[in-house]
């Protein structure tokens, strides 16, 4: 029995050893121009990117499919990396991990299909698209996009100028310390918006919430729009801007002391439009069904 | 020929006379209500037959089952019924038709996605829809709302962004070597 027993253990940690085996470990570096735009791909696993003050690509990759294989392609000026796993797109579920060091001034394109990507202290433009994965980066002064299906998204600014560009089917992405401009879209997911100054906020749902908190810069345009879902928009005093709200159906709430009126006598429907201290900035709030709700604090 | 003489009444009407002369009642030769009630119950206990647990619990099952074969004919192939916008919408042939060209490739993406992914596409699809009806009925009562145009007009550039992203999403991935 004793002996049935250590065979199988021998047995299983063969097979353990075996797996380790199997697993990849690979390493490559190029060095590139300062703004050289990298490419990664993946499927599941994750992406890790962080930037370092060398002119210099890094990638170090665990694969622990065997059958996954590793492309590296770089010149001066691009370098694409990219798991290809040839077989089996999903149900896989091997994971193959890739970390990467960049030029600080880098841009940098990431595509995946499960995997989270995480991306740090890179100032180039962004383009991080993931269906299911997670994906958080830090924002700068360059444009950065962010698209899931129905991964979740963070963006955390630090104070830059950044242009964000978030699209959900059903994440729900996250923004905050962004001084620049701001457009989002989702269906069902959610919208957390935190700007520490607002020139240009554009954000829509379906059903999904969208929640603003924004500090009007003086010619800020603000536009949100949702069907059924619920938007609240809060704005730190003093707040001077013309405000203009319609629902069809849905409540408009304001703590600057007016109050929404019927737009018709009859039909349904809502509006509340008033300018607060000395107008400037623009701000335009419509709904189906949605809830309404502005104020500042 | 016989003459009834004007004016009725026994004495003048021999017939009247004969009939005055009739029983005021009949009783009948047997009671005929115990077989009449044990007919009426028995209808009764046929029509309480008629709906019982088990039927009302295997009509329940017919209805869950078509509903889930509905769904699953969705899930396995959602593409087949895009968004509808109704009567009232606004949206014109040639935006309907890239939406179609559009779609071709949605569905043919869509089979590539990973099984929770491709739930989460098709339930959003179904939450656009419901938006769509909803903006529909509103415009019903109010066609000429530029608000509620205009939120059409989102609803459906959120479709085509819903199609574009399973498109474009994990191109340079599922892109066989």
């Amino acid at each position: 029995m004793n002996i049935r027993i250590s065979m199988a253990i021998a047995a299983v940690l063969v097979a353990a050893a075996t797996q380790a085996i199997a697993a990849q470990n690979l390493s490559k570096r190029a060095t590139v121009a300062a703004d050289a735009t990298i490419d990664v791909s993946n499927v599941e696993g994750r992406v890790d990117v962080t930037a370092w003050d060398r002119n210099e690509v890094e990638l170090t990759a665990v694969l622990e499919d065997d059958k996954d294989r590793l492309e590296f392609e770089a010149t001066d000026r691009q370098v694409r990396i990219k798991v290809v796993r040839p077989n089996d797109r999903y149900g896989n579920r091997k994971d193959a991990i890739l970390t990467l060091k960049i030029p600080k001034d880098a841009r940098i394109s990431a595509e995946t299909v499960s995997a989270d990507i995480t991306v740090a202290g890179v100032l180039g433009e962004q383009r991080l698209e993931s269906v299911s994965g997670e994906v958080r980066t830090q924002a700068y002064d360059a444009p950065v996009k962010l698209s899931t299906v129905s991964g979740d998204g963070t963006i955390s600014g630090t104070g830059g100028n950044a242009a964000l560009t978030v699209e959900s089917v059903s994440g729900l992405i996250t923004a905050s310390g962004i001084r620049g401009s701001y457009d989002g879209e989702v269906v069902s997911g959610s919208l957390t918006i935190n700007l520490a100054a607002a020139e240009r906020l554009n954000a829509r749902s379906i059903s999904g919430d969208i929640d603003a908190h924004v500090e009007l810069m003086p010619t800020a345009r603000v536009e949100m729009e949702t069907v059924s879902g619920e938007i609240k928009f809060t704005m730190n005093p003093p707040v001077n801007a013309e405000f203009d709200m319609e629902s069809f159906s849905g409540d408009i709430e304001s703590c600057f002391g007016k109050k929404a009126r019927d737009k018709n006598r009859y039909g349904p429907g809502s509006e509340l439009s008033f300018t607060e201290g000395s107008g400037g900035a623009r701000v335009s709030i419509n709904s189906l069904s949605g809830d309404i709700t502005i104020c500042d604090r | 020929m016989t003459t009834i003489p004007f004016g009725r009444g026994p004495q003048k009407d021999p017939l009247l006379a004969q009939a005055s002369n009739l029983p005021q009642e009949i009783a009948p030769p047997r009671d005929l209500w115990p077989a009449i009630a044990a007919r009426l119950s028995e209808q009764s206990r046929a029509a309480s037959r008629r709906f019982t647990w088990p039927m009302a619990l295997a009509a329940g099952f017919l209805v869950a089952a078509v509903s889930a074969l509905l769904t699953w004919g969705l899930m396995r192939d959602p593409g087949m019924v895009p968004v509808n916008y109704g009567p009232n919408s606004a949206l014109g042939a040639v935006q309907l038709e890239a939406r179609d060209e559009l779609l071709v490739q949605f569905r043919q993406r869509l089979d590539e996605l990973a099984p929770e992914t491709r739930e989460a596409v098709v339930k959003n699809l179904a939450i656009i829809q419901r938006a769509a009806d909803e903006i529909g009925a509103a415009l019903a009562q109010d066609p000429a709302s530029g608000l509620l145009n205009g939120l059409l007009l989102s609803t459906y550039q959120q479709e085509l962004q819903i199609y574009s992203t399973v498109v474009t999403s994990g191109d340079a991935l599922t892109r066989r070597t």
